[in-house]
C-alpha cells in the first residue's frame, strides 16, 4: 500500500516536469530511469533554479569535475554554483529544455540547443548544441564532463 | 514563510518518493548490456569514423551514410554530398586499425551513439601546462546508416579574404 501510495504520489508530482522524452523511446532499465531523475536534479532542480541544497542528497562528496574551470568535489561545486545562482520556487518546466537525454546504464548524457552570434555576421544568430555528461552510482552523481574551455587568465586585482 | 525552500523540499521529497518507488520494486533483469542493435550502430559508427572522418576515405561514404544525413555542426554543411565534398578536399591516409587517439567514452543507445572525447590544450594562465577538455558527438542511425549528427563545435571566425 505505502509502495502504491508512494508510486502515484511520485507519478502526480513528477511526471509533467520529467516527461518530455517520450518520443526519443530509449527503453531505460529502471536503473536507468533511476540514474536520469537524478541527473535531472542536478540539472534542473540545482543549476536551473539554484537548490544546491539539494547536492548534499544527490552529489557524492568526491564528485569528479571535468570542466576546467568548476573546482574539483561537491563542496567546490556548491561554492562556485551559489556565487552563480539564487534558489527560487522550483516549476515543473525546465528554464532550457534538453533537446536529447541518452541514459545508458550509469551515464547520463544531456545535449542543449545554444545560440550564439555568428562570427561572420554578428548581426545574426545561429544554434550550436552544448553538452553535460554525469556518471550516477549508487543514487550519488559521482562524476561530471561538458564542453568548457579554460577562460583566459582573469586580471589580478591590483 | 520560506516558499521556495518548501517547494524544494516538496520536490526532494517527491524524488524521494519516485525512487522509493522505482528501486523498492523488485527490478528485471538490468539490461546494462547493449542490445544486438546497439553493438551495430556502435560498430557502424566507429568503422566510418576511422575510415571516413579520420582516414578522408570518402569513397567510402555512401556504406555508412544516409544520402539525405542531417548536420547540426555549423562548419560542414548538411547531407552527405556537401560532406563529401568537404572531406573529400582533405588528403587521404592510410586506414588505421584503431583510431590513433580513442574517445574516452563510446557508447550506443536505442537509435543513439555517443562519442566523448578528451583533448590536451594550453593552459591559457599558463602555457607552460597543459589541461584536459571534452569535446561530444552524437550520432542517429537509422536503417543502418548514420542519419544525423551533433555535436559540440561553434561557428569558426570567417577565414581571412584569398
Amino acid at each position: 500500500m505505502k509502495f502504491l501510495l508512494s508510486l502515484i504520489v511520485a507519478a502526480a508530482i513528477l511526471a509533467p516536469a520529467y516527461r518530455l522524452l517520450e518520443a526519443q523511446d530509449l527503453k531505460l532499465t529502471p536503473e536507468e530511469q533511476k540514474n536520469q531523475q537524478i541527473a535531472f536534479v542536478e540539472f534542473h532542480d540545482m543549476l536551473q533554479y539554484g537548490h544546491l541544497e539539494l547536492a548534499e542528497q544527490y552529489m557524492a562528496p568526491g564528485y569528479i569535475q571535468h570542466n576546467p574551470n568548476v573546482p574539483q568535489g561537491r563542496d567546490g561545486f556548491v561554492q562556485y554554483m551559489s556565487r552563480l545562482r539564487k534558489p527560487e520556487p522550483i516549476q515543473t518546466e525546465w528554464k532550457t529544455k534538453p533537446s536529447l537525454v541518452i541514459t545508458s546504464g550509469d551515464l547520463v548524457l544531456l545535449m542543449f540547443d545554444r545560440m550564439a552570434p555568428d562570427p561572420a555576421d554578428p548581426s545574426k544568430k545561429y544554434t550550436y548544441n552544448g553538452f553535460d555528461m554525469v556518471r550516477v552510482d549508487g543514487g550519488l552523481i559521482q562524476e561530471h564532463w561538458d564542453t568548457a574551455k579554460k577562460g583566459p587568465a582573469l586580471p589580478r586585482r591590483p | 514563510m520560506n516558499f521556495s525552500k518548501c517547494t524544494a523540499r516538496r520536490r526532494a521529497l517527491a524524488t524521494v518518493l519516485a525512487l522509493v518507488a522505482l528501486g523498492g520494486a523488485p527490478l528485471p533483469a538490468q539490461s546494462k548490456q547493449p542490445t544486438a542493435q546497439e553493438q551495430a550502430n556502435l560498430k557502424l559508427v566507429m568503422d566510418w569514423w576511422r575510415e571516413v572522418v579520420f582516414a578522408h576515405h570518402v569513397d567510402l561514404a555512401p556504406k555508412y551514410m544516409a544520402e539525405d544525413y542531417v548536420q547540426h555542426d555549423p562548419n560542414v554543411p548538411t547531407g552527405r554530398a556537401a560532406f563529401v565534398e568537404m572531406f573529400g578536399k582533405r588528403p587521404a591516409q592510410a586506414i588505421p586499425d584503431t583510431l590513433p587517439h580513442p574517445p574516452l567514452k563510446a557508447f550506443a543507445k536505442g537509435d543513439y551513439v555517443v562519442l566523448v572525447w578528451e583533448h590536451e590544450d594550453k593552459d591559457p594562465s599558463d602555457p607552460s601546462k597543459t589541461y584536459a577538455f571534452n569535446t561530444f558527438d552524437v550520432m542517429r542511425v537509422q536503417n543502418g546508416k548514420i542519419q544525423e549528427h551533433w555535436d559540440s563545435s561553434q561557428k569558426n571566425p570567417p577565414q581571412a579574404a584569398k
